[in-house]
Parts: structure tokens; C-alpha cells; sequence
């Protein structure tokens, strides 16, 4: 596969899925196997001649505004679990404002949706974290 | 506090306080965190942002 560009249509149907929400569910129905494949795919050809795939680049940015070939799979499966993080419900501290939320007085209803968007975005430096040491220590 | 005097299902006493001394009124929902954030710490519970939004949430007016 020398070059993994994909055309306008199938840049368009991203687009929409990612619009929609529905690239979530499509990348959580992938298989492990062929997330490993396509890594190793899109690394290996990124150790072809690096002259030849900047000038294709070059090309394919004059052609197509939407470049998809520099991002990877592994980060598109952060950006998932990123986001499946942030709408989580399994989170107990929120769950707890939220289960106080029709005792308190108006400001208070408010300010304890925030209050709850943030715990769940403190999750986050959890994942970081993980690839951080990941990338610290990749063999464990 | 207007909002706070609607009568609610959940508050007996709407618009008055339950506890009132030196100059401070807490209200029922005052009590509710104030209840929540000594089980918190009684239970030994280790979340610090929990308890600092928690005594925010006390400090709203």
C-alpha cells in the first residue's frame, strides 16, 4: 500500500460518522487483530523512502485538503477511550452529586453539573498517565 | 433565594432554616453536605476533589 490517502468520499462519509457519533461505535466494533495489522501496516510504510512520501504528501495536499495519512490508529483509539472517559457514568463521585442534585437550590443544581463534568475530566490524567509510563517503560 | 422559598417535595421546611445560630442559618441542603462530607471522611474516603467541590457546593449561595 503505497499510498494510504483516502479519497473525497470516503473523507466525506468520516466526516458525517464523526459528526453523528457513530465513528465511536464503529471503531469499538474493530477488532484487536486489525487494529495491530493496520499499525504495522501504516509503519511500514512510513519506512519507505521518507523523500518520496513527503512529495506525495505535498501532492495530496494541493489535491485534497483532508489528510488522514499522519494519524495513526493508536491515537485514534486514545481519542476513543478519551472520550468514552468523559461521558462515563460508572464514575462514583459524580454519580454522587448528581444523586444530591434535587435537594439543592437552583445555583447549587448548576454548579454541581460542572462540579461532575470535571471529576470526570480529572479522570483523564488517569489515561495519561497510563501512556505515559507506557511509553516510559514499553516493556512493562 | 427566592428560588429556594418554591416548596418542594424534598424540603419540609422551604425558605426556612433548620439550624440557626451565630448569625449562620443552614438550610437543609447546608446539612445535606455537611452530612455527606463527615460520612465522607468518617468511611476514610481518599477522593480530594470529591471534598473540595463538595465544600464549594457549601460555600454557593
Amino acid at each position: 500500500m503505497d499510498n494510504i490517502n483516502f479519497d473525497e468520499n470516503t473523507v466525506n462519509k468520516l466526516k458525517n460518522m464523526m459528526q453523528n457519533g457513530e465513528l465511536n461505535d464503529v471503531i469499538s466494533k474493530i477488532p484487536p487483530e486489525m487494529v495491530q495489522n493496520f499499525s504495522s501496516m501504516m509503519n511500514n510504510n512510513s519506512s519507505n523512502s521518507s523523500d518520496t512520501v513527503a512529495d506525495e504528501k505535498v501532492a495530496n495536499n494541493t489535491n485534497n485538503n483532508f489528510d488522514v495519512s499522519n494519524i495513526d490508529i493508536n491515537t485514534i483509539m486514545k481519542m476513543k477511550s478519551i472520550m468514552d472517559k468523559m461521558n462515563s457514568k460508572d464514575n462514583p463521585s459524580s454519580n454522587l452529586l448528581y444523586s444530591l442534585k434535587p435537594y439543592m437550590r437552583e445555583s447549587r443544581k448548576e454548579k454541581i453539573d460542572q462540579y461532575a463534568q470535571l471529576l470526570n475530566i480529572a479522570n483523564l490524567t488517569e489515561i495519561l498517565n497510563e501512556d505515559k509510563n507506557k511509553e516510559q517503560h514499553p516493556n512493562g | 433565594m427566592d428560588n429556594f422559598n418554591e416548596i418542594s417535595r424534598y424540603n419540609p421546611f422551604p425558605g426556612k432554616p433548620i439550624i440557626e445560630f451565630a448569625g449562620f442559618k443552614l438550610y437543609l441542603d447546608d446539612l445535606l453536605i455537611l452530612g455527606i462530607l463527615f460520612f465522607l471522611y468518617k468511611e476514610g474516603v481518599k477522593d480530594n476533589l470529591l471534598f473540595l467541590f463538595l465544600v464549594f457546593l457549601l460555600f454557593t449561595s
